[in-house]
């Protein structure tokens, strides 16, 4: 589960990217966070993943406070970032061996995950190359790979579909059905209205840094009087 | 080309910073700046005081420009195979219909320009203050302007080419790392020859031939104009301000330059865009093929081990990060020892009551902290943990949403300037055992050293993680921006004035070596609690 509480951002003085957030993710469904460019949904990702701080409240991962106890809510989540920026000196398999070691996966269940998930992604083959030499596509890949082999009970995702292979994207997201279904938590931001549609099971829109909606596509639909599709509503809340 | 020549400087010079850190950046910049000016301006007037003792006072601006020309040349080396090869903003420039000619002119005048800032603290400054001690007239600091705006081209211009030529040779070599590597080689090789058959006079002369040029007024002077071929201008330009000679070198100088400048962008433009475009090639061909893993490649690690072990293969697996963080900081205390030695020895053959005598007199405190000023010098010269996280990219945003402590991510990531530095901790030590054959305050020595070594490179990535550099175009960009080599020598002369203080007050090596030892034990728990309590707050600017 995943909860913020009361989360305020500014980076400047009296121009908050995130104001007063509050949102609760039970454990169990698909979260999507959609909203316009510069929204604030990259912002509140890096601060429910500890990479940016929080001038006001607290995010919480199954009850661990990311300010207070870090480590351990960091332990709870795995975290694919929006732009696939990868230590590049690395090859593939010396990255997710570091992460296997940092999240204290045995090696034989490293094995496995790795020969399964790089066969299944199509980089297996490219393990052992630099990361350097890795298309946009395969580094994001790799670093849905680096999620997936500790198995972490929060996926947290920004964008993870962008730069995926049809094969790759439709794999992803039939993952992150089945890790749903399994009563995890899978989190991820998208601006891209119809795969929120497929695959969430809630939503939650944001604009200029705050939360205007929160449930599910149909409830949505039904409020805004437009039965016809989430884009037309999405529109029409957002008011552009 | 205006216009790109524009955009090419901005995109190699551009920071991320906030009003305030601008005009923290400002601030800081003057200060340092004004420290070091003032330490340049004592360092000439002495340096030009004992030459004109000597009748050599003409010396001191040849010596300066010598330098300065050979220190650009070396330097040249790095940044041009950067911003002509390595740089990213390449993949951009060589999708659109510019001409290869106006690239390298573009990418060769930024390198130039950004050039002056050093030059006016390296060359501006001792060379005005020349000015000053010898009452020139205002025609010298007129040229002396004109040569500082030109000075660059011919070295930037030549190893430009050079790499260019190495580059072309092996664009066909699909791992970028190996390129560099042989680059750097391949054109410090070819430098070294071409500067070796320039200067090959000043190698033939004799001791005696080089006692009678001394004992000549200005006789150094023109023995070092002689043997530089390249310079020669600048030098009889500066030393005959005063009659039409100077001016006849100064317009020899100009066209030099620009004839340089237009025939190097005219061979390198018809062989520049197959290099490039070897670089920016990923490498997918001929690649090694994973067939099966086996548990030996996925061997379990500790993760503090692993995360060392990733830090020692960024660092490593980069050319210019080894060369500059590790193969260089190890090899200047190594030569540095070896021209001691020799020098040292050949006094003990002439002079070995000079030896003795000055072994005596440094037995005592300020001899001891001269140890520490030395080692300190070496110190700046590791840029590891100055580009510590920098290094890493946007990747290293990734650092913090792993369950690893930040404090103990911040002491991994000094180990490696730590150990390196570790070397010339060594020579220091053997150095003073050798001398004063005392091993208590060998021992003393060695620990406070390395206290000395632990807090300045903890300081280092202090500083990196205050205005961490991870948006980089080049490594050699960031590497620029973060080594700074104004900052870390206000640094060490700062360490250096205190340590040197300390000795003198204090007198005689026991005292010294407690009070310092200490001192440096207390300023380590201080910086450590600091980023104990602060943890949160030192990486806050890492997103």
């Amino acid at each position: 589960m995943i909860e913020i509480k009361n989360v305020s951002q500014s980076y400047t003085k009296n121009n908050k990217v995130i104001d007063n957030m509050n949102l609760k993710i039970e454990d169990g469904i698909v979260f999507g966070v959609i909203g316009p460019n510069g929204a604030g949904k990259t912002t509140t990702i890096n601060m429910i993943t500890g990479i940016l701080g929080m001038d006001e409240g607290d995010i919480f991962i199954d009850g661990k406070s990311i300010q207070k106890n870090p480590i351990e809510a960091k332990k709870n989540f795995g975290f694919v970032p929006d732009t696939p920026e990868i230590f590049e000196k690395l090859t593939g398999l010396e990255y997710l061996n570091l992460i296997g070691d940092v999240y204290g996966v045995k090696s034989k269940e490293r094995l496995e995950k790795i020969d399964k998930l790089s066969k299944e992604f199509g980089i297996f083959e490219d393990l052992k190359e630099r990361i350097q030499t890795y298309s946009h596509g395969m580094k994001q890949k790799l670093l849905i790979i680096s999620v997936l082999i500790h198995s972490p009970k929060n996926w947290i995702l920004d964008e993870p579909l962008t730069g995926l292979d049809p094969k790759s994207s439709y794999l992803l997201k039939k993952l992150m059905r089945e890790h749903a279904n399994k009563g995890n938590v899978v989190f991820f931001s998208t601006h891209v209205l119809e795969v929120a549609e497929k695959i969430c099971d809630k939503i939650a829109i944001i604009d200029k840094g705050k939360i205007i909606y929160v449930g599910t596509i149909e409830e949505l639909k039904k409020n805004s009087k437009t039965n016809t599709s989430l884009e037309e509503s999405f529109l029409k809340i957002t008011d552009r | 080309m205006k216009s790109l020549t524009s955009t090419v400087i901005k995109n190699s010079k551009r920071q991320e910073l906030t009003n305030t850190n601008k005009f923290l950046s400002v601030f800081s910049f003057i200060i340092v700046a004004s420290f070091l000016s003032v330490i340049m301006i004592v360092f000439s007037i002495m340096s030009i005081t004992r030459l004109k003792e000597y009748e050599q006072a003409y010396a001191f601006v040849n010596i300066l420009f010598l330098m300065n020309f050979l220190i650009l040349f070396s330097e040249s080396i790095f940044h041009s195979l950067n911003t002509l090869y390595f740089s990213k903003d390449l993949n951009i420039f060589l999708r659109l219909p510019i001409k290869s000619n106006d690239l390298i002119s573009a990418k060769l005048k930024d390198m130039i320009i950004s050039q002056y800032e050093m030059e006016i603290l390296m060359l501006a400054i001792p060379a005005i203050v020349y000015g000053l001690l010898m009452n020139v007239s205002i025609q010298f600091y007129i040229y002396l302007l004109v040569i500082l705006l030109i000075l660059p081209i011919i070295p930037i211009v030549i190893t430009s080419l050079i790499v260019a030529i190495v580059m072309r040779i092996t664009h066909f070599i699909k791992n970028k790392s190996k390129v560099m590597y042989i680059a750097i080689i391949v054109s410090l090789l070819i430098l070294g020859i071409i500067l070796g058959e320039f200067n090959g006079e000043s190698n033939s002369i004799s001791t005696s031939a080089f006692e009678n040029l001394i004992l000549q007024a200005n006789g150094l002077a023109q023995e070092i104009a002689d043997s530089f071929i390249l310079i020669k201008p600048i030098m009889n330009t500066l030393l005959n301000y005063n009659n039409i000679e100077g001016l006849k070198n100064l317009l020899i100088y100009i066209a030099e330059s620009f004839a340089i400048y237009e025939l190097g962008v005219w061979l390198m433009s018809k062989i520049y865009l197959k290099g490039a475009i070897g670089t920016i090639d990923n490498g997918q061909k001929n690649k090694k093929k994973v067939k099966a893993l086996t548990e030996g490649d996925v061997k379990e690690n500790n993760k503090i081990k692993s995360y060392l072990k990733k830090e020692i293969k960024i660092t490593t697996r980069s050319p210019i990060f080894l060369i500059q963080c590790i193969i260089m900081p190890i090899m200047y205390p190594i030569i540095v020892a070896f021209l001691v030695i020799s020098i040292l020895n050949f006094a003990q053959k002439i002079r070995p009551d000079v030896i003795s005598g000055l072994v005596q007199n440094l037995n005592n405190g300020v001899g001891y902290v001269s140890f520490f000023a030395f080692a300190q010098g070496f110190f700046m010269l590791n840029f590891s943990s100055i580009i510590a996280v920098s290094k890493e990219g946007r990747s290293a945003i990734l650092l913090k949403s792993l369950p690893i402590k930040l404090e103990s991510q911040f002491r991994l990531k000094v180990m490696i300037g730590i150990v390196v530095n570790s070397i010339t901790i060594f020579i220091m030590c053997y150095g003073y055992y050798y001398f004063f054959k005392n091993l208590f305050f060998t021992i003393m020595m060695l620990i406070s050293l390395e206290l000395l070594n632990a807090f300045g490179e903890k300081w280092k990535l202090l500083v990196d993680l205050d205005n961490p550099q991870i948006n980089w175009n080049t490594e050699y960009t960031m590497m620029k921006q973060n080594t700074n080599v104004m900052y870390g020598l206000f640094y060490t002369i700062v360490v250096i004035i205190l340590i040197v203080i300390a000795g003198t007050i204090l007198r005689t090596t026991l005292r010294t070596s407690i009070l310092l030892m200490a001192i440096l034990i207390y300023i380590n728990f201080k910086i450590d609690k600091f980023v104990h309590s602060n943890s949160q707050k030192i990486f806050k600017k890492l997103f």
